[in-house]
């Protein structure tokens, strides 16, 4: 069976590895920004669904790239309304995000159902984008460097995120809003200003993940797509612990172990398919076991900032 | 202080909204499935059960049945399992001219709420149509003292009077399939997708093989998964049919629900694989020809429950309901292979060849369940 | 709020006594209907743009959820787990103990049960059978919280994200185990044995609802008690509001975080042991009702009240019974991307 790992099939799974892994890279990045700031967003898989539903029905009626904008919009009015509950009033991040979850299931589902029921319409690829040279390389070149657009930026999202969160004041105001938010006032910098912006910002990225997964990963929205790739988003945001560069490493690693796991069925390798998609998890699970070393979290983190109040 | 009581205040508030919006969520994920139930009756129906009556067709069997129903776990428009059992059970409805109750969106939750209420709606007949929906079934028709038709239960299915168990030789059809794709590929490599551990999905994938080796005992056939229950992971059904047909697949026989449609997408945008200049895709259960717009849809295994349900039906009037297992097969149009524009005329003869030796008995298709099998087969 | 790392991540509040104009029993009641009336109309206003009926579609949900006599019963049978679930996770959110892997906790309890239930059943009598199961049930979910539990005891380790993993492990252990060990030989379709109908919990003599429901309102009024009335309950909500001062107060805080999280699971597991020994009486592979997100926000609209959340979970009983379950949620947290 050695003859299958042709250029192309290397290709195709290492491109599978991203298709699988950018959703949840977009995704986690989004998180990131939101938990250093110090909110907690249970409800990314909600925006994701919102960002896929509005991403794709953009992106029927018009193109592409005006869908992955849709997306994004999408995600961003949705963490309008966790805006207001979480850091206007205060209410509990938790419960707020998976109300928000349950209603963006629904919401999604009813107008799919309403709109596409009968007709399941599907769009086309997004173009390829070849790098010159680099789409030339043996192996890794075509799989790699000749991705569509998005792909690219995708990447490239993960040098702002961390350019902006290290090197940046707007980054170490987000910082000190989710560590010391009393501090941040006291420099007379809104609080709720800054967490403002992080939590549309995750909107944004969830969003835009979750148009990824509709309009380049499958070309079609379903309901129910995401599928988890939220919460999975979320576990990666939290063990990379803040920083952009180990997001970047998770997501595409669990992407790669999705890949590769339908590479090991083509070679006739039966692991059942429970034991692939707890096998992260665990390997997660035994390490913090072991290890035992304190994930580290915003001080601030997932508490309503009310000023005065200690 | 001041400051600290508008903070509560509006976390009252705030509180309030919380559960509006989570009402508003349930209350629309329950209307996304669908609660309706309709029930129509005959006369409205223009069904297709105007279609020539067949030769030996019966006297309009006075089966005493006025009133049935069917019930099946997601909306009767997907174009696959769903849609198929509820319109095959108003077909029959139509013929035994019976009242008919339609339950689709019925989860897969415990279906005994359902199959009550469709009683007390008084079903003299209800079709549990999900093999999930055996068990409860069963119980239920046992404890109703109404007769239903079970799917998927073997001889676990069948009370005399009470449960009719429906199986289908899921395979034969397949079988052909596997020959019309082993005649079409130009790589020599044939790609099988399935969305989840489905035992229906598992039969078939092994006839698909068995047939294109009937071909071709050389034919590469490669199988992948997209999860264990992957049913509406679309994504996921594009991914994993990109890296079948960079194996080599130039045709794609895939079996999902929702994730079917992310095969479907990879199929028509995918680049085909070095020797072959396009791909093609065979669905299962449905007839999805009019969403083929781009004429990637070289056939389909269809599926037809309504020979299945008219023979329960004929089986309670003639009070042998529940004796025996009624197939699907060929024989009797249950299963069969779509004609589309796309097969030619000598894969089509081939495929009435294989057709007559299924009838006959002179080719006989074992029924393997196990994924190791399928995968040591294909090896 | 407070600044204190690691341990309290989310600091909850307790809302005792707060002085508003939302206090008093009429305040409640407005802040539970009025916004479930505001939801429905908005609910209501998009299926009007999706071109269905409002009207006939919640006439639809209440006929089938509350008025039916058979509705009814159905509502008050699913009631049982949920109350149970609820019972959990007040416990664990009361000291401040953020349980979010109870979808895991749910179905590793419902594996073990029914794959040991026709064996238990059939050889001890009765009622003795269920009471092992039931412990067994409670036990499952018990232990697949200690892991979690443990790690935030000694390590301070974050919770929510290893409980939300355990959740992920758990969901496909136990399909695996309804697919391995404890599958059924009698049938084609991965599930396991099942348990003779006369085994399962008896029903309340004249309705088709199982005795579950009465034990599920025991225990969420021993929740209240236990949570307003003793020296348990009132140690938990210090831990809950001020691990600090629960320091300070000499409350072993660690053995105190392990015993609520394994506690919380038990009443987890418990719901999945009621809902299988008296619905159920099997599983299914993949099967999973995703009832621990939903009931997490119900839960906290109760403000932790174990009282206050008999009417929520009925609400939502009703409306999960009237409209139709949704089919892909079961596939919602198995990941499979």
């Amino acid at each position: 069976m050695t003859e299958l790992f042709t250029t192309a099939f290397v290709a195709a799974l290492i491109s599978g590895g991203i298709l699988a892994g950018m959703p949840l890279l977009l995704a986690a990045l989004g998180e990131t920004v939101s938990e250093r700031s110090g909110v907690l967003n249970i409800g990314l898989e909600g925006m994701m669904l919102m960002g896929g539903y509005g991403g794709f029905v953009v992106a029927l009626y018009t193109n592409p790239w005006l869908g992955l904008a849709g997306g994004l919009a999408a995600g961003v009015l949705t963490a309008l309304i966790m805006l207001v509950f979480c850091v206007r009033l205060g209410l509990d991040q938790i419960v707020v995000g998976i109300a928000l979850l349950v209603t963006a299931e629904g919401i999604t589902s009813v107008l799919q159902r309403a709109q596409f029921g009968t007709t399941y319409p599907r769009l086309d690829a997004m173009p390829v984008f070849q790098i010159p040279l680099l789409s030339k390389i043996p192996a890794f070149g075509q799989s790699l460097f000749s991705q569509p657009l998005i792909v690219y930026i995708g990447f490239a999202l993960v040098v702002v995120v961390h350019w902006v969160l290290g090197f940046t004041s707007m980054g170490l105001n987000l910082r000190a809003a989710g560590e010391k938010p009393q501090a941040l006032d006291a420099a007379g910098v809104s609080v709720v200003a800054t967490r403002s912006v992080a939590v549309l910002v995750t909107g944004g990225l969830g969003g835009l993940g979750g148009a990824y997964m509709s309009i380049v990963g499958a070309g079609i929205f379903v309901p129910f797509m995401t599928h988890g790739a939220g919460f999975i988003a979320i576990v990666i945001a939290m063990l990379a612990r803040g920083r952009a560069l180990w997001v970047l490493i998770g997501a595409m690693l669990f992407g790669m172990s999705v890949s590769l796991s339908t590479a090991l069925q083509l070679v006739g390798v039966n692991v059942p398919q429970d034991v692939v998609n707890m096998l992260p998890f665990v390997a997660v699970m035994v390490a913090l076991i072991v290890f035992a070393r304190q994930a580290y979290l915003p001080a601030a983190l997932g508490s309503p900032y009310t000023r005065g109040s200690r | 202080m001041a400051r600290r009581e508008r903070s509560t205040g509006s976390k009252a508030l705030a509180l309030m909204l919380t559960l509006l919006l989570m009402t508003v969520g349930l209350a629309l994920i329950g209307c996304g499935e669908d609660g309706e139930t309709t029930t129509t009756a005959v006369a409205e129906e223009t069904t297709e059960s105007t279609a020539p009556p067949e030769t030996e067709s019966t006297e309009p069997a006075p089966s005493g049945i006025t009133k049935m129903a069917v019930t099946a776990p997601e909306e009767a428009t997907d174009y696959g399992w769903n849609q198929q059992g509820v319109e095959s059970a108003e077909k029959v409805a139509a013929e035994i001219d019976a009242e008919i109750i339609v339950q689709d969106g019925a989860g897969y939750e415990d279906i005994t709420p359902i199959l009550r209420d469709l009683a007390e709606e008084g079903s003299q007949l209800t079709i549990a149509f999900a093999s999930g929906y055996g068990t409860a079934a069963v119980q239920q028709a046992e404890e109703l003292q109404v007769p239903h038709v079970i799917i998927g239960q073997f001889e676990q299915g069948l009370i005399p009077g009470l449960a009719q168990d429906v199986e289908t030789y899921a395979q034969h059809g397949s079988y052909l399939a596997g020959i019309a794709a082993a005649k079409t590929s130009k790589t020599g490599t044939l790609g099988i997708v399935i969305s989840a551990d489905d035992e229906n999905w598992i039969k078939m994938a092994a006839g698909f093989a068995l047939g294109a080796q009937s071909v071709n005992p050389d034919i590469k056939v490669l199988m992948a998964q997209i999860g264990q229950a992957g049913y509406a992971d679309a994504a996921g059904g594009k991914r994993v049919t990109e890296s079948v047909i960079a194996g080599g697949a130039d045709v794609i026989f895939g079996m999902g629900d929702g994730s079917s449609f992310g095969m479907i997408q990879a199929v028509e945008t995918a680049t085909p694989p070095s020797g072959a200049d396009k791909v093609w895709f065979i669905d299962v259960i449905g007839d999805k020809t009019s969403l083929d717009k781009k004429g990637v849809l070289l056939t389909s295994v269809v599926w037809d429950y309504a020979p299945a349900f008219k023979a329960a039906a004929d089986a309670l009037a003639a009070g042998t309901f529940g004796n025996e297992i009624i197939w699907l097969d060929i024989d009797n149009g249950g299963i069969d292979l779509l004609k589309t524009q796309y097969l030619s005329d000598d894969v089509w003869a081939d495929v009435e060849t294989a057709r007559q030796g299924i009838i006959d008995g002179s080719i006989t298709i074992p029924e393997i369940q196990s994924k190791a099998e399928v995968e040591a087969m294909i090896k | 709020m407070t600044e204190n790392a690691g341990t309290s991540v989310l600091g909850f509040e307790p809302q005792i006594g707060t002085p508003s104009r939302w206090s008093g029993w009429r305040g409640s009641l407005l802040q539970g209907v009025g916004p479930i009336l505001l939801g429905l109309l908005a609910g209501g206003v998009l299926l009007l743009i999706v071109g269905r009926n409002p009207l006939t579609f919640y006439g639809t949900i209440v006929n089938r959820g509350l008025l039916s006599p058979s509705g009814v019963q159905d509502s008050l049978t699913r009631m049982a787990p949920l109350l149970f679930m609820a019972a959990g996770l007040i416990v664990a959110f009361r000291a401040n103990i953020w349980n979010i892997g109870g979808d895991g906790q749910f179905l590793m309890a419902a594996a073990v049960v029914s794959g040991f239930g026709p064996q238990i059943t059939g050889a001890f009598p009765g009622g003795l059978g269920l009471a092992i199961l039931c412990g067994m049930a409670a036990a499952a979910g018990g232990l697949w919280t200690i892991v979690p539990a443990m790690l935030r005891a000694y390590y301070g380790l974050n919770e929510i994200i290893t409980s939300l993993m355990m959740t992920f492990v758990g969901v496909n252990l136990a399909n695996l185990l309804i697919k391995g060990p404890f599958r059924s030989q009698a049938t084609n379709v991965p599930q396991t044995d099942v348990i003779p109908k006369d085994d399962l919990l008896p029903v309340i003599p004249g309705t088709r609802i199982h005795v579950g429901i009465l034990f599920a309102l025991v225990a969420i009024a021993m929740v209240h008690y236990v949570m307003t009335r003793t020296s348990f309950g009132l140690r938990l909500n210090v831990l809950g509001a001020n691990p600090r001062a629960a320091i300070h107060v000499g409350i072993d805080v660690r053995r105190l975080t392990i015993v609520a999280f394994m506690i919380s699971g038990a009443f987890i597991g418990l719901a999945a042991g009621i809902e299988i020994l008296g619905v159920w009486g099997y599983v299914r592979a993949d099967w999973n009702p995703n009832f621990g997100l939903t009931l997490f926000a119900l839960v906290f609209l109760a403000r932790l009240n174990a009282l206050a959340t008999v009417p929520l979970v009925g609400f939502y009983a009703v409306i999960s019974m009237g409209a139709t379950p949704p089919p892909e949620k079961q596939a919602c947290l198995t990941i499979s991307c």
